[in-house]
């Protein structure tokens, strides 16, 4: 009997400390990485942001706002949130865009995937003064809707500056391209964010 | 019968014992709460108020979302994930800086070990002087026993203001690390730590007043 409660007492004992060792206490769902090898080496793959439906914060970004976040308290910086999908369309994980300074602007990603880690880059992006710009050619008026298809994209590349988890010790470079298709009266686009990323080892 | 009773009140008595170990484990408890960085940055916010300018969750956190229309973060690939926007303030309390931080439950997280491990990401833009990234390891095991197991579960009053230094690494010495992007910053590295002063816990409304702090200790600037 007494033999009996010392083995229950150890079983709970070690079974729990076991538990709290062993138990994987988070997981994420691991989607299938969409990539395609690149010609001279590395990983091509495609996270696409889809307008207006991925945008996190702030809700009320269109493309007639200025380039400022937060209001007159707040530092000058154009600030974006969105979730992240994969090509299959899957929402994979978040990103943060900042944009400071407006004749020569200094852009900044932030891409977390939880289930795969994190992506921070700095370079180049499309800005909101170059998007107004071109939907103003295709004729696009302030205040009312816009329907269309305006495909831009920015020459610069941004490069990680840092990678961590599944993406660490890779060097990766960013290229967005913007497809607009409509503005809503209030200034919302339409479309869709594509972040065309080329991975390489080691360098 | 009488054999089945002594050996599952030995299995509840050994599980009580392991509880309260991992409660009071050194191992999870964090470091001190004494920043050990000679800062050259300190940044700091009021939590949730007046410094948080969003908040997004999968409503599994007693926070509210901020602002109350946000999209929620609930899709299976980011469930867990926390997203906020952070207006940060000089020692003086002034507005100098906005922070978008991406907090991920590590899967790394194991309470015999390590605690409640966060990956904290910060993307940190500063007005007029550029951006930079702190990448983050923080452990939340020592807030979370003091607040929802003592408070929440347990129903003990809340004995507050409490100090929790959370940064746990990922650089040796309990430190995090940052990465300079842009203008001033741009090609420095450092280190960070985080403070927090948990001012008000209730098990109803939660966290409801806490202050935080970013302490950053970068490289010398490059020499031009």
């Amino acid at each position: 009997m007494k033999r009996l409660f010392v083995f229950g007492l150890i079983a709970g004992f070690a079974g729990t400390l076991a538990a709290a060792y062993w138990v994987p206490w988070f997981s994420y769902t691991r989607y299938a990485s969409q990539t395609s090898v690149v010609a001279n080496g590395g990983r091509a793959e495609q996270f696409v942001i889809r307008l207006p439906a991925d945008r996190v914060y702030p809700l009320d970004q269109g493309v007639e706002e200025t380039p400022e976040s937060g209001g007159s308290e707040q530092p000058h910086a154009y600030v974006e949130h969105f979730k992240l999908r994969d090509t299959a369309g899957n929402v994979v994980g978040i990103a943060a865009r900042h944009t400071l300074g407006e004749e020569q602007p200094a852009t900044v990603w932030l891409l977390s995937i939880p289930s795969r880690g994190a992506l921070m880059l700095d370079g180049g992006a499309v800005l909101p003064a170059t998007i107004r710009a071109l939907l103003v050619q295709q004729g696009w008026v302030p205040g009312e809707p816009w329907a269309g298809q305006l495909t831009l994209t920015d020459g610069a590349r941004a490069e990680s500056v840092a990678t961590t988890n599944e993406f660490d010790g890779l060097a990766v470079e960013l290229t967005e391209t913007w497809t607009i298709s409509g503005v809503s009266p209030s200034g919302e686009l339409r479309g869709t964010i594509a972040l065309n990323t080329v991975g390489r080892r080691g360098s | 019968m009488k054999y089945f009773l002594t050996w599952f009140g030995g299995i509840v008595l050994g599980v009580a014992a392991a509880l309260a170990a991992l409660y009071y484990n050194p191992l999870t408890s964090g470091g001190g709460t004494a920043p050990n960085v000679a800062s050259t940055l300190t940044l700091s916010y009021g939590f949730p108020e007046p410094n948080v300018l969003a908040l997004s969750h999968n409503e599994q956190l007693k926070l509210a979302p901020i602002p109350e229309e946000i999209p929620l973060l609930w899709e299976s690939g980011i469930d867990g994930t926390a997203l906020s926007v952070l207006a940060l303030a000089d020692s003086e309390g002034q507005t100098m800086a906005v922070a978008s931080r991406v907090s991920v439950p590590s899967l790394r997280t194991n309470l015999l070990l390590e605690g409640i491990l966060v990956d904290d990401y910060w993307l940190i833009t500063v007005a007029d002087e550029g951006s930079l990234f702190v990448r983050a390891q923080s452990n939340y095991w020592p807030l979370f026993k003091e607040t929802v197991v003592l408070v929440g579960y347990l129903r003990r009053p809340w004995s507050g203001p409490r100090r929790y230094a959370p940064t746990a690494g990922p650089r040796a010495g309990r430190f995090a690390e940052v990465i300079g992007a842009t203008g001033r910053f741009a090609g420095r590295d450092g280190t960070a730590q985080e403070f927090l002063t948990l001012d008000r816990y209730s098990a109803a409304g939660g966290f409801e007043s806490m202050h935080g702090q970013l302490l950053l200790a970068l490289d010398e600037e490059p020499a031009p």
